[in-house]
C-alpha cells in the first residue's frame, strides 16, 4: 500500500515525510535525541518546530537550549533546568563529546549507572547539560577532598566513586603502624569523630565489606571500614543489602526482627535487597558502636617461632585427643528453628511482596 | 570420555524429557536424571595414572569429596529444594541432561574441596565451566541458609559437656573453647588493591576467625573483615567480643574450686589475642617459673584445637588454602562459611577423615604470631587463678 511507494527516488525524503506528518522538526541528519528531548520540556517549541538551524550537530544542543530559554518564560526555565538534571541522570548529553575526547572511546548513550534522580532546582541559572555533567564527575572530587559536596550528588555518586575515594584515601595511609601512643590518640579522635558524616573522615581509606559473623542476629551484614594506619572505623553500610546472582530469596529478610539472646541490637531488613534503586530506606540499622575503640592496642609480629613447641604439644595432644564424638543426631530442624522459625514461610507473600517493590526492574543492579 | 551406556541412556532421557516436556510443570523426581553420576565420574577418575586415589569406592567417595557416601546423602537433602533442576531453566550437562541435586552437591564440593580449577573441575564431571561456577555458587547460598544449625552457640547443657571434656583434656577449668585467626589469601585486580586487604606478609586477605570445642568444631566464625586488620583488632570487630563484653556469653556456671576460687567461663587464645576476663592468653616465655610453664604448656595444648581446626578446614576445603584468583569479595565470606559448616558436618555426622587430609604445616604458614601488649586487670587475675588451680 502505502509503504509499497518506491521511496527511492528520494532516499532521505521519507523521513522529512514521516516527521513532517507527525508534526516533527524536518531537517537535516542533525535530528537527535538531543533536539527531540530538549524540546519536549517547552511548550513553546511545538509551534516553531523549523526554528532549530539544520547545521547545529556540533554545537547543536547549546545554540538550541538559549534559544529556548530565550523564548520561554522563568518558569519554563526552571522547568528546564530540572528537566535537564534528570535526563542527564539518565544519559549522557552533550557534554559526552568533551568526555568521550578525553577517555578516547565512545561513551554509551546511557549512563552506566543511571541513578535516583533527585529534583533540584538548584541550578537553574544555566540550564546547560554539560554543567550538569561535569558536576557529576566533580562529585568524586568533593568526596575524595572532604569538603562540603552537594548532599543529593555525593549520595547519588557514592558507589560509583568508591574505588576513587579508597585510592585516594590510601596514598600514605599503608603502612603499618607500630606506635601503640600514636594508636591510642587516633582511637580518641575516632571517638569524637564517631557522630560526624562519613564525608568528613578525612585521609581515612575506605572499603566496603561483607562481613558473616555468626554471633549476630542476621549473619550477613554489609560493612564500611575505614582505616588510617592503625586506626580502624566500622560503620554499618546504610542502604540497601544487595544479593547477587541470586533470584529469589526464601525470605530470611523479608522485614523479620531477629533478635539475638534478647539483646538491644535488632536489625530489620526491610525486603531491602529486592531493589533500592526507588525505595532507599534509611534502614534502622543503627551504627555500632563499638566499644574496642578505646582499647589500646599495640601490636608487634613476634619473632618467637613457636613451632617447634607446637610439634611437642602436638604430639602430646594427639596422645590425648580422643576423637569422643557423641553421637548426637543430625538435627533436621530441630533445633535450627531459633533462626528460621523467625522466616516466614509463606512464599506467596515474599513474591508478591518483591514483585510489587521491584516491578518493573528485572534485574537488580550487579556492582 | 563418554560412559559406555551413553546411547541408551540418552534415549531414556530424551524420553523422559519429552514426557516432562507434555506434562507441563511437573517437578521431576530428581533421581531419575543423570543419577549413576558417581559411576561414571569413577571410572573417569579413579584410574587416573600417578595419582593417589584409593582404591576402595567407598574410601574414593571421601577422596574427592571429603564426605562418606552418607553425609553426602545428607547435605543433599538440606539443599535439595533449592537446587532441584526442572525443565525449562534447569540446569544441564553438555549432553543437554538436567544436573540431578546429586552431580550439583559433588561439582559444588568438589570444587570447595579440591580448589582445582572451574574447569578441570568441570571436565571431570563433563560439565562446562560456567555451569561449575554456577553450580558451586547455588549450592553455596542454599547450604548457608539451610545448615545454620550446624554452627551456633552451644546451650548451656551443651556447654557444661565442652567444658568438662576440655578438662579432662587439658585440666583447664571452666574453659569454652579455643580461639585462633587465619588468612585467606586472594589475588585483587589492580583497581581494587587497597591496603585495608593487604596483611603483614604483603599478601591480600580476607580473614576467619573462629572458636572451637574440645572436638574442634566451629562454635562460633566471623569472615570478611580484611587481611590488613591484626588478630585483636578483628576480635573487636566481631560479635562474639560484644556480647563477651557485655556479658551476655561466656557467662554460664562459675566455677568455684576448692580454695573458694572462682573461675568463670572463658576461652583461651594466642599472644596475638589480648588478655582478657573470659579471653585467656599464655604468659610470655621469659623466664617462667616452672608452675607458670606449665599452665602454658595447658594452655598451649588447648588453644592448639583451633589451630589444628584450621588446619583441617584448610586441608578439607583446598579452595580456602589455594591463592584465590581475584574473587568478588562479596562472595567470599560465604564460600568460608560454608567451608565452616561442612566441617561442622562432618564432625556432627560421625564421619572420620583420613589425617592426611589436614594441613601438614600451620594453616597459617608464612605469617609470623602477632603480639598485643593489652592486658585487662580482670584477665590477669583470672589467669593467675587458673595458673594456680592448675599447680593445686
Amino acid at each position: 500500500m502505502l509503504c509499497s511507494v518506491p521511496a527511492g527516488k528520494s532516499g532521505s525524503n521519507w523521513l522529512d515525510r514521516l516527521r513532517s506528518n507527525k508534526g516533527f522538526p524536518t531537517g537535516d541528519d542533525d535530528l537527535d535525541l538531543d533536539h527531540f528531548l530538549t524540546q519536549n520540556p517547552s511548550p513553546s517549541s511545538s509551534d516553531s518546530p523549523h526554528s532549530i538551524p539544520p547545521d547545529a550537530q556540533g554545537g547543536g544542543v547549546l545554540i538550541n537550549r538559549s534559544e529556548i530559554s530565550r523564548r520561554t518564560a522563568a518558569q519554563d526555565k526552571e522547568w528546564y533546568g530540572i528537566m535537564s538534571n534528570v535526563l542527564s541522570e539518565l544519559f549522557y548529553m552533550g557534554g559526552s563529546d568533551e568526555s568521550s575526547k578525553l577517555s578516547g572511546k565512545k561513551i554509551p548513550r546511557k549512563q552506566t549507572k543511571p541513578k535516583l534522580c533527585v529534583v533540584s532546582t538548584r541550578n537553574n541559572n544555566s540550564s546547560n547539560s554539560n554543567t550538569s555533567v561535569i558536576e557529576v564527575k566533580k562529585s568524586s572530587v568533593f568526596v575524595q577532598k572532604g569538603e562540603n559536596a552537594p548532599v543529593a550528588t555525593a549520595s547519588l555518586n557514592s558507589d560509583s566513586n568508591s574505588l576513587v575515594e579508597t585510592k585516594a584515601g590510601n596514598v600514605g595511609g599503608g603502612v603499618v603502624d607500630v606506635d601503640g601512643n600514636e594508636d591510642e590518640d587516633e582511637e580518641e579522635e575516632e571517638e569524637e569523630e564517631e557522630e560526624k558524616g562519613e564525608r568528613e573522615l578525612k585521609g581515612y581509606s575506605r572499603s566496603e565489606v561483607t562481613v558473616i559473623d555468626t554471633s549476630c542476629g542476621l549473619w550477613k551484614s554489609e560493612k564500611l571500614v575505614f582505616r588510617r594506619k592503625n586506626a580502624w572505623k566500622v560503620r554499618e553500610k546504610k542502604g540497601k543489602l544487595r544479593s547477587f546472582g541470586r533470584k529469589k530469596r526464601k525470605g530470611n529478610d523479608n522485614g523479620v526482627v531477629v533478635v539475638v539472646g534478647g539483646k538491644k541490637k535488632a536489625k530489620v531488613l526491610a525486603s531491602e535487597e529486592d531493589n533500592g534503586d526507588q525505595c532507599t530506606t534509611p534502614s534502622s540499622n543503627e551504627r555500632n558502636n563499638l566499644k574496642n575503640d578505646s582499647g589500646e592496642e599495640v601490636c608487634k609480629a613476634a619473632t618467637n617461632n613457636l613451632d617447634t613447641a607446637k610439634e611437642e604439644v602436638s604430639k602430646d595432644l594427639r596422645k590425648r585427643f580422643i576423637f569422643s564424638r557423641s553421637p548426637r543426631k543430625i538435627r533436621k530442624g530441630g533445633s535450627a528453628v531459633v533462626l528460621i522459625k523467625g522466616i516466614p514461610a509463606d512464599k506467596k507473600n515474599i513474591s508478591k511482596l518483591s514483585n510489587n517493590i521491584a516491578k518493573g526492574t528485572y534485574r537488580q543492579p550487579k556492582v | 570420555m563418554a560412559p559406555p551406556k551413553k546411547s541408551k541412556k540418552k534415549k531414556k532421557e530424551s524420553r523422559k524429557l519429552n514426557k516432562s516436556k507434555t506434562m507441563s510443570v511437573v517437578p521431576l523426581e530428581p533421581k531419575a536424571i543423570d543419577s549413576d553420576w558417581w559411576d561414571s565420574f569413577w571410572v573417569k577418575n579413579s584410574s587416573i595414572s600417578g595419582s593417589t586415589v584409593p582404591t576402595d569406592e567407598a574410601e574414593g567417595f571421601k577422596y574427592f569429596f571429603r564426605v562418606s557416601k552418607q553425609t553426602f546423602e545428607y547435605i543433599c537433602s538440606l539443599v535439595r529444594e533449592d537446587l532441584v533442576s526442572r525443565p525449562p531453566s534447569g540446569l544441564i550437562n553438555i549432553e543437554g541432561r538436567l544436573l540431578s541435586v546429586e552431580k550439583q552437591v559433588a561439582i559444588a564440593l568438589r570444587r570447595l574441596a579440591s580448589g582445582e580449577s572451574q574447569v578441570s573441575v568441570g571436565a571431570a564431571f563433563g560439565v562446562g565451566q560456567s555451569t561449575v561456577s554456577q553450580v558451586t555458587w547455588r549450592f553455596i547460598e542454599a547450604l548457608e541458609e539451610r545448615a545454620r544449625h550446624h554452627l551456633k552457640w552451644p546451650d548451656s547443657s551443651r556447654m557444661e559437656e565442652i567444658k568438662s571434656k576440655l578438662e579432662a583434656s587439658f585440666g583447664l577449668p571452666n574453659c569454652c573453647g579455643a580461639i585462633d585467626a587465619t588468612h585467606i589469601i586472594m589475588t585483587l585486580p589492580t583497581v581494587q588493591t587497597s591496603d585495608d586487604w593487604c596483611d603483614p606478609e604483603n599478601n591480600y586477605s580476607m580473614l576467619l576467625q573462629g572458636i572451637v570445642d574440645h572436638e574442634m568444631r566451629f562454635l562460633d566464625i566471623v569472615t570478611g573483615w580484611p587481611g590488613g586488620m591484626t588478630v585483636s583488632r578483628l576480635l573487636k570487630c566481631s560479635g562474639f567480643f560484644k556480647l563477651c563484653d557485655s556479658e551476655e556469653r561466656l557467662n554460664g556456671n562459675v566455677r568455684t574450686l576448692s580454695g573458694g576460687m572462682k573461675i568463670r567461663e572463658y576461652i583461651v587464645g594466642g599472644l596475638g589475642y589480648p588478655l582478657l576476663s573470659w579471653l585467656i592468653t599464655p604468659y610470655e616465655n621469659n623466664g617462667l617459673s616452672t608452675s607458670l610453664s606449665a599452665f602454658n604448656a595447658m594452655h598451649e595444648a588447648a588453644r592448639l584445637l583451633a589451630v589444628r581446626a584450621f588446619s583441617q578446614l584448610k586441608g578439607s576445603w583446598r579452595i580456602l588454602n589455594k591463592v584465590m584468583w581475584r574473587p568478588d569479595k562479596r562472595k567470599l565470606p560465604s564460600i568460608i562459611l560454608v567451608c565452616c559448616l561442612l566441617h561442622n558436618i562432618i564432625i556432627d555426622t560421625g564421619d572420620k577423615l583420613h589425617p592426611d587430609v589436614a594441613l601438614s604445616g600451620h594453616h597459617d604458614s608464612g605469617y609470623r604470631e602477632q603480639s598485643c601488649k593489652q592486658v585487662d586487670p580482670m584477665g590477669r587475675t583470672a589467669r593467675e587463678n587458673i595458673a594456680k588451680a592448675l599447680t593445686t
